[in-house]
């Protein structure tokens, strides 16, 4: 029904179904989230304007996270872009307290591990550290998310001693 | 079981929980050898903070309806598939009229002329589309 007219409360059904799915890849490769619901937001609103054209040959999922993922990264590249250009920013920044810094020092572990690593890793807790659900969301195969999480574990357990 | 083999059981732990014999046989291992005991130990210490830290917010109350709000806004089509015939046979009647004014010929003999020409023009722009896609409407 999706699929042949459009229908909004299919596509309702749909959004209901992935938008915390999609937010977390979302956020898994942006790391912000108000950003990474701009681009839950973009990549709904794409999946809609490309359902006409859908064949059925990969999953509705598999093509939501794609469209997802390819969105976030785009996403990404342009924030990235824009914070080189504006480097020279003499902002205000509070004293952090003890937890932040803990939680600094994780995220500053987990974003020197290989791209691939990092997203794997991050959504990895983000979904309830469920490596099936991680690997569909990638579209990767689940030896390969496994092998990712341990190589990436390891690097981690190095520079945490 | 040797070191290589506790430490990939100490990770797929942390994915999926061992069987009894295989928690059997890390627990045996670790209890004699102290670098994979210190290695499930960082381990444990580095799932505890990355669970801690690697949280999910939740997304905002108006997402539904800012979505649902930007799917009804149907984007206009660029054009439309009849906006190029209309566009050719404005022009060549602007022409055809301004020809059979400024020409040194009988009007009715541009007039002719020109509509002749028009058509198998047309005609021709129509035989190709054939072959390739008009470049409108999706």
């Amino acid at each position: 029904m999706l699929l042949e007219r459009r229908s909004a409360p299919a596509f309702e059904l749909l959004v209901e179904r992935y938008q915390q799915k999609v937010f977390r890849l979302a956020y898994s490769i942006i790391g912000d989230s108000a950003s990474a619901e701009d681009v839950t937001q973009d990549a709904f609103v794409k999946m809609w304007q490309v359902l006409p054209e859908y064949d059925g040959r990969a999953s509705l999922s598999t093509l939501l996270y794609t469209i997802a993922r390819n969105t976030a990264l785009s996403a990404l590249r342009a924030a990235t872009h824009r914070r080189s250009a504006s480097l020279d920013c003499s902002c205000e920044v509070p004293a952090p307290s003890v937890d932040t810094v803990a939680q600094l020092e994780t995220e500053k572990l987990v974003g020197r591990l290989p791209e691939a690593e990092q997203e794997v890793v991050r959504l990895f807790y983000l979904q309830d550290r469920n490596v099936n659900e991680v690997a569909q969301m990638l579209d990767m195969p689940i030896g390969t998310v496994k092998s990712h999480l341990h190589r990436a574990r390891r690097r981690l357990a190095e520079w945490m001693k | 079981m040797n070191c290589q083999e506790t430490e990939r059981l100490i990770l797929d732990a942390i994915e999926t929980p061992l069987s009894a014999s295989e928690r059997e046989s890390v627990d045996e291992h670790c209890s004699h050898c102290s670098a994979c005991a210190q290695f499930a130990a960082v381990q444990s210490e580095l799932d505890h903070r990355l669970r801690r830290f690697i949280t999910a917010p939740a997304l905002t109350t108006d997402f539904r309806s800012l979505l649902t709000a930007r799917i009804r806004q149907r984007p206009r089509p660029a054009l439309h598939a009849w906006s190029l015939d209309v566009a050719y046979g404005t022009g060549a009647f602007v022409a055809l009229i301004v020809s059979s004014i400024v020409l040194p010929f009988k009007p009715q003999t541009v007039l002719t002329l020109g509509i002749a020409i028009c058509v198998a023009a047309y005609l021709l722009q129509s035989f190709i589309f054939v072959f390739v896609d008009e470049p409108y409407d999706q």
